[in-house]
C-alpha cells in the first residue's frame, strides 16, 4: 500500500511513539520512537494488542471501540497511561488517539501517539515529596528510599544516598533496579506489583536475604522494611533499608567462635580423659604396692614400716580423690558432665554416706546421726553426684566439729502434685558468721580465721564443687548457720516414684 | 607340669605388670604378661586353656580395644572370660569397654588388699579355679 509507506515515511521519525492499530485492535505499525520507548523491535510489536503493552485507566478501553465499531464519538481522546516496557520497565505516557476512517466514516484503523513523561511527571512527583517529607526522612536512622508505581525512584534520603553511594538528588528518577545486584533484577518487577496490588505495612523480617548493591559495584547484606505511603501523586512505596554487613559479621563471627570453642571443648575433653589416664597409671603402682607390702606377701613388716606405708597408701588415695575432684570439677567447667538422672533410694545412699564417714567421726568423739522417713525416699537425681554432695558437706561437718554431732536427714514434703526430698548436714560446730556465708561456694576460698586453716586440712575445693554440683542437678545448697551454734547445708531435690 | 589355673596378664606399663602378676601369683595363679593386644594373641595361641584374660586398654601396637574385638572373633577362645583393668576411669569408660566385648571392668589404682575379691565378684569362674579361693599365700612362698 503505497499510502502506508508514505504514512510510514513521516510517521518514522516522529518524536511521539506512532502505533497503528487495525480493526480488531492489533498493531501494524510501530515506529521507530515506539521501538526505543518500549524496547520491543517493530517485529516483535506487530501483530500484538496494545492493551497487553499499555496500562491505563479503566475507563479507557484501547481496541474495544474498534473492534465493536462504535463509540467513534469518544475520538479524538488523550490520557495519561503506564507503558509496559521490555525486561519489566515501566514508563509514563501520554496516550493520544484517534479513529481514521474511510469516506463513509467506517473505522479502518486507529492511531495512537504516545509520549514519554516519565521525567517531567517524576520530576513533580518527587519535588511534592520532596518539600513534603525531606526534612522528616533525613532525620530517620534508616535509610528511606520512596519508590513510585512504576519502579522509578521519586525520593532517597541523605542516609540512603551515603548507603549506596550516590550523590544528593542522583537516584532520583532511576529504576529501583539500580540498587539491587544484577540477579535480583528481572523478578523485582513482580513482586513490586504484587506487592502494589495490596500495599501493606512488612516490617524488617529475618530469614530473607536480601543485598543491596552500591554505586561501586560493592554488594551489602540488607533488611528492608515496606510500608505504603499514600500522597496527592498516588501511592507510592517506601522502602527503611538497613545495611546489616556488621550484623552479618558479628553473627559469622559468632559462628565461627562457637565452632572453635566446640573445638577448644573437645580438645579439653581430650586433655582431661588423657590427664586422668597418665595420673592414675603412676597411682596404680604407688597404691598397689604399697597395699602388696601392707598386705605382707613380700615378707613380714616392722610396726614402723607399718604405719609408715600406712601413710604412704592413705596419702596416694587423698592423691586419688584430689585428682577426681579436680578432673569433676574440670569437667563442669567444661560443660562435659553428664548426669544420669534416674530414681535414687535416698535412704539407702544416706546409709552408705554416714557408714563411709562414721570412721572419721568417731575418731573425733562426734555422735553421726541419721534422721530418715521410714519409707524408702526416692529422689531424681544422679546417684554419683549426690553422693558427692553428701560426702563432701559431712565431711566437712566433721571437719569443722569439736564436740557434739553430725547429722544427715531427709524430710519429704508435697507441694501440689510433686513430692520434694530435702537433704540436710547438720552439724553443732564452730559455725560461719553472716559475711562469710557469702563467699562459702568460691572456689579456694576457705572462710574464718587464719588459726582455722592452719588446723584444718582442705583445698578450697570441697563446697565450690558441691555448689556446682548441685547446679547440674538443678538444686542450690542453703547455709543457715549460727557462729558458735552450728551450721546446717540443705537442698532439695524432687521426688521420684521408686527405680 | 602345673595344674595353676593360669591368667594372662596384658598391659604395656612394665610396673603395672609386675604388680598385677605379683598379685596373681600369690593367690596361686600361673601368670603370663604380654605388652601389648598382639603379644596378648600369640600367648594365648599357646594357652588356650586361659582361666582369664586381664587386659589394660591403652596400649601401643594393639589396644585392649581391637585385642577384644579378635579375641571374641576366635572360636576356641570362646569360654576364657575377658576383665579390663584400665586407667581409663571418666564417666562413660566403663560402658564403652563394657560393650567393646570385655565381661568385666576394673579401674586402677587397684587396691591389692580388695582386688581378688573383685575380681572374683566379677567372675565367680575365677574363683572356682583359684586354688586358694581367694586367700593369699603369706610371704614370698606365695609365688610358685
Amino acid at each position: 500500500m503505497a499510502s502506508t509507506s508514505l504514512f510510514e515515511r513521516i510517521a518514522e521519525d516522529s518524536p511521539d511513539g506512532v502505533v497503528l492499530l487495525d480493526e480488531c485492535g492489533l498493531i501494524t505499525f510501530w515506529n521507530r520512537t515506539a521501538e526505543q520507548m518500549f524496547g520491543h523491535r517493530r517485529e516483535q510489536a506487530l501483530g500484538q494488542r496494545l492493551d497487553d503493552l499499555l496500562l491505563q485507566p479503566s475507563d479507557v478501553d484501547i481496541g474495544a471501540a474498534t473492534a465493536s465499531g462504535a463509540g467513534l464519538q469518544r475520538w479524538p481522546q488523550s490520557y495519561e497511561a503506564v507503558a509496559r516496557c521490555a525486561e519489566g520497565a515501566l514508563l509514563y505516557v501520554n496516550a493520544a488517539s484517534r479513529p481514521i476512517v474511510d469516506t463513509d466514516g467506517a473505522l479502518l484503523r486507529e492511531l495512537y501517539n504516545l509520549a514519554d513523561v516519565t521525567l517531567p511527571k517524576m520530576r513533580r512527583d518527587a519535588q511534592l515529596i520532596e518539600s513534603r517529607y525531606r526534612e522528616l526522612l533525613d532525620s530517620m536512622p534508616d535509610a528511606i528510599v520512596i519508590v513510585n508505581d512504576i519502579g522509578r525512584i521519586v525520593f532517597v534520603n541523605a542516609q540512603a544516598e551515603a548507603m549506596f553511594g550516590y550523590g544528593p538528588h542522583e537516584l532520583v528518577g532511576a529504576s529501583l533496579t539500580v540498587l539491587l545486584p544484577e540477579r535480583y533484577r528481572a523478578s523485582h518487577g513482580q513482586h513490586r506489583e504484587r506487592y502494589m496490588a495490596h500495599p501493606h505495612t512488612r516490617p524488617m523480617g529475618r530469614g530473607l536475604d536480601l543485598f543491596g548493591l552500591r554505586k561501586g559495584g560493592d554488594e551489602f547484606p540488607v533488611e528492608i522494611s515496606l510500608s505504603p505511603l499514600r500522597t496527592d501523586v498516588g501511592t507510592l512505596g517506601m522502602s527503611a533499608i538497613r545495611d546489616i554487613s556488621e550484623r552479618r559479621r558479628v553473627e559469622r563471627a559468632l559462628e565461627e567462635k562457637n565452632l572453635e570453642l566446640e573445638r577448644a571443648n573437645r580438645s579439653k575433653d581430650r586433655f582431661l580423659a588423657t590427664m586422668s589416664h597418665e595420673l592414675r597409671t603412676p597411682l596404680n603402682a604407688i597404691i598397689g604396692f604399697t597395699g602388696i607390702l601392707l598386705m605382707r606377701l613380700p615378707g613380714p613388716l616392722t610396726a614402723d614400716q607399718e604405719r609408715q606405708l600406712g601413710m604412704v597408701q592413705s596419702s596416694g588415695r587423698h592423691l586419688l580423690s584430689l585428682i577426681n575432684d579436680l578432673l569433676d570439677l574440670a569437667k563442669i567447667g567444661s560443660g562435659s558432665v553428664h548426669m544420669q538422672l534416674l530414681p535414687v533410694d535416698c535412704n539407702l545412699l544416706v546409709d552408705e554416706v554416714a557408714t563411709t564417714l562414721r570412721p572419721s567421726a568417731s575418731a573425733k568423739h562426734l555422735d553421726m546421726t541419721l534422721d530418715l522417713p521410714d519409707d524408702p525416699v526416692w529422689v531424681l537425681a544422679d546417684r554419683r553426684a549426690l553422693q558427692q554432695i553428701l560426702i563432701n558437706l559431712a565431711n566437712n561437718a566433721i571437719k569443722f566439729t569439736e564436740r557434739g554431732e553430725v547429722s544427715i536427714a531427709v524430710r519429704v514434703h508435697r507441694e501440689a502434685d510433686q513430692e520434694w526430698v530435702t537433704l540436710a548436714v547438720t552439724d553443732t560446730g564452730i559455725g560461719i558468721c553472716t559475711e562469710d556465708q557469702a563467699q562459702l561456694f568460691q572456689a579456694f576460698t576457705q572462710v574464718g580465721s587464719p588459726a582455722l586453716h592452719a588446723r584444718v586440712e582442705g583445698t578450697g575445693l570441697g563446697l565450690y564443687l558441691c555448689g556446682k554440683l548441685a547446679a547440674v542437678l538443678g538444686t542450690r545448697i542453703d547455709v543457715s548457720s549460727q557462729l558458735g551454734q552450728g551450721s546446717s547445708f540443705s537442698f532439695t531435690l524432687p521426688g521420684s516414684v521408686s527405680g | 607340669m602345673s595344674t595353676a589355673p593360669r591368667v594372662l596378664v596384658v598391659d604395656d606399663n612394665a610396673i603395672n605388670l609386675a604388680l598385677m602378676t605379683y598379685l596373681l601369683d600369690a593367690y596361686g595363679f600361673e601368670t603370663a604378661a604380654a605388652g601389648n593386644g598382639e603379644e596378648a594373641l600369640a600367648c594365648l595361641a599357646d594357652w588356650p586353656d586361659a582361666a582369664a584374660v586381664l587386659c589394660d586398654i591403652q596400649m601401643p601396637v594393639m589396644d585392649g580395644y581391637e585385642f577384644a574385638r579378635r579375641f571374641r572373633a576366635h572360636p576356641s577362645w570362646a569360654g576364657i572370660p575377658l576383665v579390663a583393668v584400665t586407667a581409663l576411669a571418666m564417666v562413660g569408660d566403663r560402658e564403652r569397654i563394657l560393650a567393646a566385648g570385655f565381661d568385666a571392668y576394673l579401674a586402677k589404682p587397684i587396691e591389692p588388699q580388695t582386688f581378688l575379691v573383685s575380681l572374683f565378684d566379677a567372675v565367680p569362674s575365677l574363683r572356682a579355679a583359684s586354688a586358694r579361693d581367694g586367700t593369699p599365700g603369706t610371704g614370698n612362698d606365695a609365688r610358685p
